[in-house]
Parts: C-alpha cells; sequence; structure tokens
C-alpha cells in the first residue's frame, strides 16, 4: 500500500489511542498502537527500499488481497509487500541500523499481544509504559526515515 | 482461557468501543473481531464444542478440520465471524473506500454473535 496510506491511518490511529485510557480500555488502546505500528512498518520498508507499495493488502505472508478496476478484489500469490504483522515474514535482506532498531521496538510491542489480548495477564501501569517506550521508538525511526511531505 | 474470562474481555472491549466513532473504522472492525473471537470462545466452551485449552484465535487460522467441527455446531456463528475477519485485509490494512459502512457491519456482526453468547451467560 502507498506511504500515503500507511500514514495518513498512523496519523488516525495514534490521535484515537491519545482518546483512550490506557488501563480502562486497554485492549483497543494497546490495538491501536500495534495498528499503528505495523502500518509504520511497512512505510519504513517501503521508503527504504525494501518492500514495494503496490496496492495489495496484507493477509498471510505470501497472499495478498488485491483491488481490481472493477471496484472487486481477489487473492493473489505475491512476493514482499505489506505484512501483517513484523516478523511475518521476516525481510530479506540487509537491514540498515535504524531499521533493526524500528524492528526492535515493534516487537517488544507484539510481546503483550497474546498474553493481555488472548490470555489472562491483567494489564499493569508497567506494561503501559513499555508499551508507551516502545510506540515512541518506532514512532522516532519513522519520522526519520519516511519523508515529511509523505506524512499528513 | 474459561468462559467467565472470555466474557469478561468481550465486555470490556464492547465498553470502549462506545468511545469510537465513524472516523475509527479500523479499530472498529478489529474490537468487533476480537470481542466477536472472545464471544465464540465463550460459547463453544460454554456448549462444550472446544475445551478451554482450545481457544480460537482466528477463524481464518484454525485448522481445517477443527473449523469444520466448530461449523457444524455453531454455523451462523462462526459466518458471523468469518465476515468480520473478510473485512480486515481490505479496511483495516488496505485502503478500500467505505471503511465507515464496513465498520458499521462489523459492529452489527458482533451484536448478533454476542446476542446468542448472552443467551448462554
Amino acid at each position: 500500500m502507498k506511504i500515503t496510506s500507511h500514514a495518513e491511518k498512523i496519523d488516525r490511529l495514534l490521535r484515537l489511542r491519545q482518546r483512550l485510557d490506557p488501563l480502562q480500555d486497554f485492549e483497543l488502546w494497546y490495538w491501536s498502537g500495534l495498528t499503528a505500528g505495523t502500518n509504520i512498518w511497512n512505510a519504513a520498508l517501503h521508503a527504504a527500499g525494501l518492500t514495494n507499495e503496490d496496492r495489495a493488502f496484507s493477509t498471510i505472508p505470501g497472499v495478498h488481497v488485491v483491488p481490481q478496476s472493477d471496484g472487486s478484489w481477489r487473492r493473489e500469490l505475491r512476493g514482499p509487500g505489506d505484512v501483517s504483522h513484523v516478523g511475518w515474514p521476516a525481510i530479506a535482506g540487509d537491514m540498515p541500523e535504524p531499521l533493526q532498531r524500528l524492528e526492535a521496538a515493534l516487537h517488544a510491542l507484539e510481546e503483550h499481544r497474546d498474553p493481555c489480548l488472548r490470555a489472562d495477564r491483567t494489564p499493569t501501569a508497567v506494561i503501559v509504559q513499555e508499551c508507551n517506550r516502545a510506540l515512541a521508538q518506532a514512532i522516532a525511526v519513522y519520522q526519520s526515515l519516511v519523508h515529511a511531505e509523505n506524512q499528513p | 482461557m474459561t468462559p467467565e474470562n472470555h466474557r469478561a474481555k468481550a465486555e470490556r472491549i464492547e465498553q470502549s468501543l462506545t468511545k469510537l466513532g465513524d472516523a475509527d473504522w479500523e479499530m472498529r472492525i478489529e474490537a468487533a473481531m476480537l470481542a466477536g473471537t472472545h464471544w465464540v470462545n465463550f460459547i463453544l466452551h460454554s456448549t462444550g464444542a472446544s475445551t478451554v485449552s482450545e481457544d480460537m484465535v482466528h477463524a481464518s487460522m484454525t485448522l481445517v478440520s477443527v473449523l469444520r467441527k466448530y461449523s457444524l455446531a455453531e454455523p451462523e456463528l462462526i459466518a458471523q465471524l468469518e465476515e468480520i475477519e473478510e473485512l480486515r485485509p481490505l479496511f483495516v490494512r488496505g485502503d478500500m473506500d467505505g471503511g465507515a459502512q464496513a465498520a458499521h457491519r462489523a459492529l452489527a456482526l458482533l451484536a448478533a454473535i454476542g446476542r446468542r453468547a448472552r443467551l448462554l451467560a
């Protein structure tokens, strides 16, 4: 997907995240940050030329949903493009240092996903702090890698 | 997870959903997926179609033979969850037009799933 589309989603998701209470609304607060993070990852990979900006939407690794000219869509087997989660799939090739930092931050964010959203771990202020720190690191790399003209 | 914990998670997400608007279509769809999946697990566990150690994460990621079993037990429910999941690549990860309308559909599907669950609660 185009960097501009990722950027538009990142902007809206981060503004929504600010409206939610980190503990009372933890599930959606966390998920809006996670989804913004995945868009940051895709936008940064596109900007670095490691994946393409084709308008093909991620599902599982290797399968994308591709809009058709008549307004319909279809699933296609495709090469590297948008991913649904950091590391899923891993990105081939040498990764510049800022992207390595971004990848590590997003993995740190993802660590809370299943325990807090799909298991019995109760969110705490410490977990909130860890999520905030990871996302702040991701945003800093995004702002340095993705040209300002692509950001809302 | 126990049925009670699935129910608690689903209800927390539903409560947070009240803070979202039409411009938040990605999170409305994701919330419908998250809460809907918790409700589906609540129902499958409560009816004995699955055990507390057999939580479904996504219908689309469930082993075909297992999903077939769940569909036999709760055909309408599984179809509703699958319809929510089908919206995700298009409107959450994609930039198709009509995100707000898609989110309304996702919320309607979640409401239907929740109604079925509350009959068992």
